[in-house]
C-alpha cells in the first residue's frame, strides 16, 4: 500500500491480482450481481485515492472489503425503489436468451442468490463474509463495523432462515 | 475450546468432518440436531452460485482509470522528497550572486557618499538650534544607524540569492 501511496503502478497491479477473484465474488453476492464491474472498480479508485491516509497498523483485506461493503450498500439503497422481475424473485423462471431454456448452472447460480436475496440485508451480509468468503469473526465485525456478539447472532437467524428455505436432505 | 453451535452448523454446512466433540454437541444440543440435517443442503444451494469470474479485461481498466490518480501521488510524493532533501550546494549559482551583488557594489560609493551629504546636512541645520554636543550625539547617532542599515542590507544579498537559488532548483525537480 506505501508504494501505492507513492503512485507505483505495479504495486497496485499486484493487489488487485490477489484480491480480483475474492473482492469480485463478494461484490457480486453483496450486490446481487448488479453492476459488480463498475463498483469493483470503484472500490480500487477509492483505495487508490486513499491510500497515502492508509494506516498500516490495519489489515488491508479488512479495509478493502469495507469500501467493497459500502459501496454494495450504496448502490443497493440506490436501487430500492427499482422495480424487479417477480418471476426471478419466484424463481420460477430464470434470465436467459429469448425463449432459451436456462441451463442448469445459470438455474443454480439463480437460486443461490434467491436464498441470499430471501435473507435481511445484514443477515446476507455475513452469510456473505462468513460461509461463502470464509472470513473469520473477528475479520467480518471489522469489516461490517460491529461486535463480534452481532455477527453471531446475525448467523445464527441467517443459519434458521436458510435452513427452512432449504429443503433438508434427511428428516430428523 | 469450546464449540458454540454455529461453529458446529457451519461445518456441517461446509462438509466438514466432525470430531468426537462436535459429534457429542450435535447428540446433546437441541438447536443443532434440529438444523444440522438442512445445513448441508444449504452449503450445496449457496455453493451452486459457483465462483464468479471477472472479466478479463477488468484489471487493465481499473489500473488506466487509477493512472492519473497514481501520477497525482508519485508528484505528490516526489515534491515531499525534495522539500525534505538538503539543497545541493551546485544548485546555488555563483553566477546569480555576482549579477545580484554587482550593482549593489557600484552603487555602494554613491551609496557612501548621499549618507555623508546628509549627515553633513543634518549636521548644519541641527547647529543652528542645538548645542554641540547634543548635535554631534544625534547625528552620530543618525549616523550609526544608518550604516548598521547598510551593513543588514549588503548581508541579506547573498541569503536572499541563496533562497532564490533553492526555490528555482526545487521547481526544477518538483
Amino acid at each position: 500500500m506505501a508504494s501505492v501511496a507513492q503512485g507505483d503502478a505495479s504495486a497496485l497491479r499486484e493487489l488487485c491480482g490477489r484480491y480480483e477473484r475474492p473482492l469480485f465474488g463478494f461484490l457480486h453476492r453483496a450486490a446481487g450481481g448488479r453492476d459488480t464491474d463498475d463498483l469493483y472498480q470503484e472500490t480500487w479508485l477509492r483505495v487508490v485515492r486513499a491510500a497515502p491516509r492508509f494506516d498500516p497498523a490495519r489489515r488491508f483485506s479488512t479495509w478493502l472489503f469495507q469500501i467493497a461493503l459500502n459501496l454494495a450498500r450504496d448502490l443497493l439503497r440506490r436501487q430500492v425503489a427499482e422495480p424487479t422481475d417477480p418471476a426471478i424473485l419466484d424463481g420460477t423462471s430464470a434470465p436467459g436468451p429469448a425463449g432459451a431454456p436456462p441451463d442448469d448452472a445459470v438455474a443454480a447460480a439463480h437460486d443461490a442468490r434467491r436464498l441470499l436475496d430471501a435473507l435481511p440485508a445484514a443477515q446476507r451480509e455475513v452469510v456473505v463474509l462468513r460461509v461463502l468468503e470464509d472470513l473469520g469473526e473477528a475479520e467480518t465485525a471489522a469489516i461490517l463495523d460491529c461486535p463480534r456478539g452481532t455477527v453471531k447472532s446475525r448467523l445464527h437467524h441467517a443459519l434458521a432462515r436458510l435452513a427452512v428455505l432449504v429443503r433438508p436432505e434427511t428428516t430428523p | 475450546m469450546s464449540l458454540t453451535c454455529d461453529d458446529l452448523l457451519l461445518a456441517v454446512l461446509r462438509g466438514d468432518e466432525l470430531d468426537a466433540q462436535a459429534r457429542a454437541h450435535r447428540a446433546s444440543c437441541g438447536r443443532c440436531a434440529a438444523l444440522a440435517p438442512a445445513m448441508p443442503g444449504v452449503g450445496r444451494a449457496l455453493a451452486a452460485g459457483g465462483e464468479v469470474a471477472p472479466p478479463p479485461d477488468l484489471a487493465a481498466r481499473v489500473l488506466s482509470a487509477a493512472s492519473p490518480l497514481l501520477a497525482d501521488h508519485a508528484r505528490a510524493a516526489r515534491g515531499a522528497a525534495v522539500a525534505r532533501a538538503p539543497i545541493p550546494r551546485d544548485a546555488l549559482d555563483g553566477r546569480r550572486l555576482a549579477v545580484a551583488l554587482l550593482p549593489a557594489v557600484l552603487l555602494f560609493p554613491l551609496l557612501v557618499v548621499a549618507d555623508l551629504a546628509l549627515l553633513r546636512a543634518l549636521h548644519g541645520a541641527l547647529g543652528t538650534l542645538l548645542p554641540h554636543g547634543v548635535t554631534t550625539y544625534l547625528v552620530a547617532s543618525y549616523a550609526a544607524l544608518l550604516a548598521a542599515l547598510v551593513c543588514v542590507t549588503f548581508a541579506s544579498i547573498p541569503l536572499l540569492v541563496q533562497r532564490q537559488g533553492a526555490t528555482v532548483w526545487k521547481e526544477r525537480h518538483v
